[in-house]
């Protein structure tokens, strides 16, 4: 682990890995609505995220594809769902490191745990309700915000 | 014999030795006829019976060497060699014999037959008592056969045989000797003179008719002794011939009688008998027996009209005895069909057995059932107290008994006193998967039996002078039998078993089924979660931003309209998480432990926003319960939730009792609302009903049926009372036993 770190401000980038075109919606109207300028860069399954983590494939060029300081993870993908990439990232000794927020459609407890299991920093039910998933936003980017993080990211 | 076989002996009261005594090949006949055994492929003689000097200028031993054909009349060897050249073994071929030896010239009815190493002939005197002619011959078994004919049923057909037999034969007695499963062997059917003690009924152990005459026996051929006190003739063998091994004289109708046998009938009083053997379906079924007190030749024409009356007697004893194992068979296949269509309907085995009881009684004719499985005993009937039904399955479980096991003596399995299983002493136990750790158990109460022994089957048996004597007397010997049930017969056991076998099938079937099903409920419940929420989620959104973005466009009327979306959209994402709910909770046994129902209740109207004009009244005690507090709560949320939002006005009161019953606790939750019409008080307790117009009530529709899910695991009873206009009333009880925190089956 890295004894150096960084302080998170609104320069540090997030990735979403989400596949559904009003969920991404929401996400960037959410953090409108929270006043949160952090760049979001979207992907749309879990083999694109990790290229895009490790500079491969559409994803070459760090400085276009910069490394993110919290992924928001959906777990139900066409490809490589959520679960499959959490795996993925455990195994990878640098990944592993970057939190990981999912943000379900569902409350099934194996989803939950699973994903604890794999090393996910917190887990969020999207609500139905709009004012709602606002407000839930608002505070995993908060909190995220005083915490401090290695410097690989 | 050894001491220790003695000593051994006297405490069984078991002739066991007869069972090894080899009385096919005691090497003697019954003086009444001659033998001889002769070299198979030079037909010369190599063995003949010591009498045969009274046929011979010499002694029997001149004869050895001698090839027969000097011995007999050209037809008779003729006869003889054409005869045996297709005979196969155990058929013995009747023949005329002409004996022509050195002036010696006499006629005799012969019977020839090959045995391992010999052919053996054996030569009967025609002087056999009163002759029978063809024709009186063909009457008689005309008439025997007809009369046979003429019964219905067995123990009739049994009777007119006996009778039948006797008339022909005009022995004192004629007895039809039935084998029970033990080989001890009962009289069922008696003809006698007056004169004699009768027969009828009683029993007589197995050592009686021992192993190896048995053997005999159920080759099929009768045993005829002329004389059982006559000194039995030895059988001679040529030391210079090549076989020396011992004769089978297992088909020799001559066959010599052996001491202890001779001695038994002495003991009876029989001088000369003549049993033949009933064979069914290839087991030996029983003796026709007749018995003479003084020795008694029979010709050989009224032993051949005998033995076709009984060859008659056995078939239709075999046909009638098909028929009623058919019949009894088809009951017992119908009586299944019963059982197992109520264990396909029901939700559970237990129940299916339950539903069954009388059928499930019937199958094997029990007076008692009981079902052991993870869950306990479930009793039914007459069965054992709990202790002994614990330490039985216990007993099964570790000594590997056969799938279907059965007993009549409990007490003498287990080791308890008789008194304790008076009411089912007898046990025919199916195990319903590899082990008994899931079984049935029928059960028989005691049966007191009185056996009326032909003498006492314990007499001790005198050894001296290492010969085993039979006891002295067959006079009546009463034995109470105690501790037994009536025995199960092969027919109730045939049906346990086959009946074992459609269960587990039915069983494991269900199982499979079970799984597959929840599979696919798995697999509804994980789409429920994802892939309809998020369009849903979706529609929500975008309504909401179509308002956020575009409210000047849309005006008040189209801003209402958006807003009717959005509320729409939350109300089925609450139904979804209700069918989730409801869907989640058979997943897992209740974690059952005891829980105030007070704290439970206050938990929940401080969690819970009914109106603030709502008034809630606790009056009374509300008691501990055995349960699961989170289904107990929401129990309580559900019904408190309903009784808010269907008073159908702001203001209103709701009352939360509980009544102490017998066994059990009713609570109530009741409001003063606007009621529910009797023909809804049923419905509402379904998934995904909701009785008011949607529009005017937030409601889910799955509250109701998640208590009355709730309720009906922890074995309780939900339901629903109601004055229209005056409000309505929730009941719903609670077992005060935790250990009938499952459905009660019994």
């Amino acid at each position: 682990m890295s004894t150096r770190s960084i302080t998170v401000d609104s320069r540090v980038p997030i990735l979403l890995v989400e596949d559904d075109d009003v969920d991404v919606a929401s996400v960037r109207r959410a953090f409108r609505k929270n006043d949160f300028k952090n760049p979001i860069f979207v992907v749309h399954d879990g083999s694109e995220a990790l290229d895009y983590l490790r500079n491969a494939g559409d994803y070459v060029d760090p400085s276009s594809y910069p490394a993110p300081g919290l992924i928001l993870l959906d777990l139900r993908m066409p490809g490589m769902n959520g679960l499959e990439f959490l795996q993925a990232v455990k195994r990878d000794e640098e990944l592993r490191m970057c939190p990981v927020v999912v943000l379900s459609t569902s409350r099934e407890e194996s989803d939950v745990s699973e994903s604890y299991r794999l090393g996910v920093a917190g887990y969020i039910t999207k609500p139905v309700d709009f004012g709602e998933f606002v407000e839930a936003m608002g505070r995993v980017v908060s909190y995220w915000k005083v915490c401090e993080l290695p410097i690989a990211f | 014999m050894s001491m220790e076989e003695g000593r051994r002996l006297e405490g069984e009261m078991d002739l066991s030795p007869c069972d090894r005594e080899p009385v096919r090949y005691l090497e003697t006949i019954q003086p009444q006829g001659y033998l001889l055994a002769l070299e198979p492929k030079t037909y010369r003689v190599v063995r003949a019976s010591a009498n045969c000097e009274s046929l011979l200028p010499g002694p029997a031993t001149s004869l050895f060497g001698r090839p027969i054909a000097e011995c007999v009349g050209a037809g008779t060897f003729a006869h003889l060699t054409e005869q045996l050249a297709e005979s196969s073994p155990g058929l013995v071929v009747p023949l005329p014999v002409a004996w022509c030896v050195e002036g010696h010239e006499e006629q005799f009815d012969g019977h020839a037959q090959s045995v391992e190493g010999a052919i053996l002939l054996e030569l009967e005197k025609l002087d056999g008592g009163p002759e029978l002619s063809a024709n009186q011959m063909r009457d008689l078994v005309g008439q025997g056969v007809a009369r046979l004919g003429a019964t219905k049923g067995i123990d009739e057909l049994l009777q007119a045989a006996v009778a039948e037999i006797r008339k022909l034969t005009g022995f004192d007695r004629a007895m039809l000797y039935r084998f029970d499963a033990d080989w001890s062997g009962t009289v069922v059917a008696e003809e006698a003179a007056e004169s004699l003690e009768p027969y009828l009924d009683l029993r007589f152990p197995a050592s009686d008719i021992p192993q190896p005459a048995r053997e005999l026996f159920a080759l099929g051929r009768p045993r005829v002794i002329v004389d059982s006190q006559a000194e039995q003739v030895p059988i001679l063998a040529d030391a210079s011939a090549e076989s020396h091994q011992p004769l089978d004289l297992a088909h020799v109708r001559l066959r010599g009688l052996s001491p202890i046998h001779a001695e038994y009938l002495r003991n009876m009083g029989v001088g000369a008998s003549s049993s033949f053997p009933l064979v069914v379906e290839g087991e030996l079924w029983g003796l026709l027996s007749c018995h003479h007190g003084t020795p008694r030749r029979l010709s050989m024409n009224h032993q051949f009209a005998c033995e076709m009356i009984i060859e008659n007697l056995v078939s239709k004893l075999t046909a009638r005895h098909a028929f009623a194992m058919l019949e009894m068979q088809r009951q017992s296949a119908s009586t299944a069909q019963q059982i197992l269509a109520s264990i396909a309907e029901a939700k559970s085995l237990s129940e299916g057995l339950t539903l069954a009881r009388p059928a499930l009684f019937k199958l094997v004719e029990a007076d008692g059932v009981a079902y052991y499985s993870h869950d306990g005993f479930q009793t039914m009937g007459r069965t054992p107290p709990r202790e002994i039904l614990t330490l039985l399955v216990q007993w099964l479980r570790v000594t590997s008994k056969p799938l279907v096991f059965e007993s009549r003596c409990l007490s003498e399995l287990l080791g308890v006193h008789p008194n304790d299983v008076r009411d089912a002493c007898g046990v025919l136990a199916v195990a319903l998967g590899s082990s008994f750790d899931n079984c049935l158990l029928w059960f028989r109460p005691e049966v007191v039996e009185t056996v009326r022994w032909g003498g006492d089957p314990s007499e001790k048996l005198v050894s001296e002078a290492g010969r085993l004597h039979p006891r002295e007397s067959f006079a009546e010997w009463t034995e109470t039998v105690r501790g037994h049930s009536a025995a199960w017969s092969k027919v109730h056991l045939d049906a346990a078993s086959e009946f074992r076998g459609n269960v587990v099938d039915i069983v494991a079937s269900q199982t499979a089924e079970m799984a597959r099903l929840f599979g696919e409920l798995k697999d509804i419940n994980y789409m429920i979660s994802h892939d309809l929420k998020a369009p849903l989620r979706a529609i929500s959104s975008l309504a909401t931003w179509l308002l956020e973005d575009h409210a000047d466009a849309l005006e008040e009327s189209g801003k209402e309209l958006v807003e009717l979306i959005i509320k729409r959209a939350l109300r089925m994402a609450g139904m979804l998480e209700g069918m989730l709910r409801y869907a989640r909770l058979g997943r897992s046994a209740p974690n059952i432990e005891a829980v105030d129902t007070r704290e439970v209740v206050d938990f929940v109207l401080e969690t819970l926003a009914l109106g603030p004009d709502i008034q809630v009244s606790l009056p009374g005690q509300l008691p501990e319960v055995p349960y699961d507090r989170t289904q107990l709560e929401q129990v309580f949320q559900n019904l408190l939730e309903n009784a808010g939002k269907h008073l159908g006005k702001p203001e209103g009161s709701v009352r939360i009792r509980c009544i102490d019953r017998q066994g059990h606790w009713e609570f109530i939750v009741e409001d003063n609302g606007v009621g529910i019409e009797e023909r809804h008080l049923t419905r509402i307790f379904l998934p995904l009903q909701t009785i008011k117009p949607r529009d005017r009530v937030e409601s889910t529709g799955i509250g109701l049926s998640l208590v009355a899910r709730i309720v009906d695991m922890h074995g309780g009873r939900v339901w629903a009372t109601s004055d229209v206009g005056q409000g309505s009333q929730f009941h719903f009880t609670v077992s005060k036993d935790p250990a009938n925190q499952s459905v009660d089956l019994t």
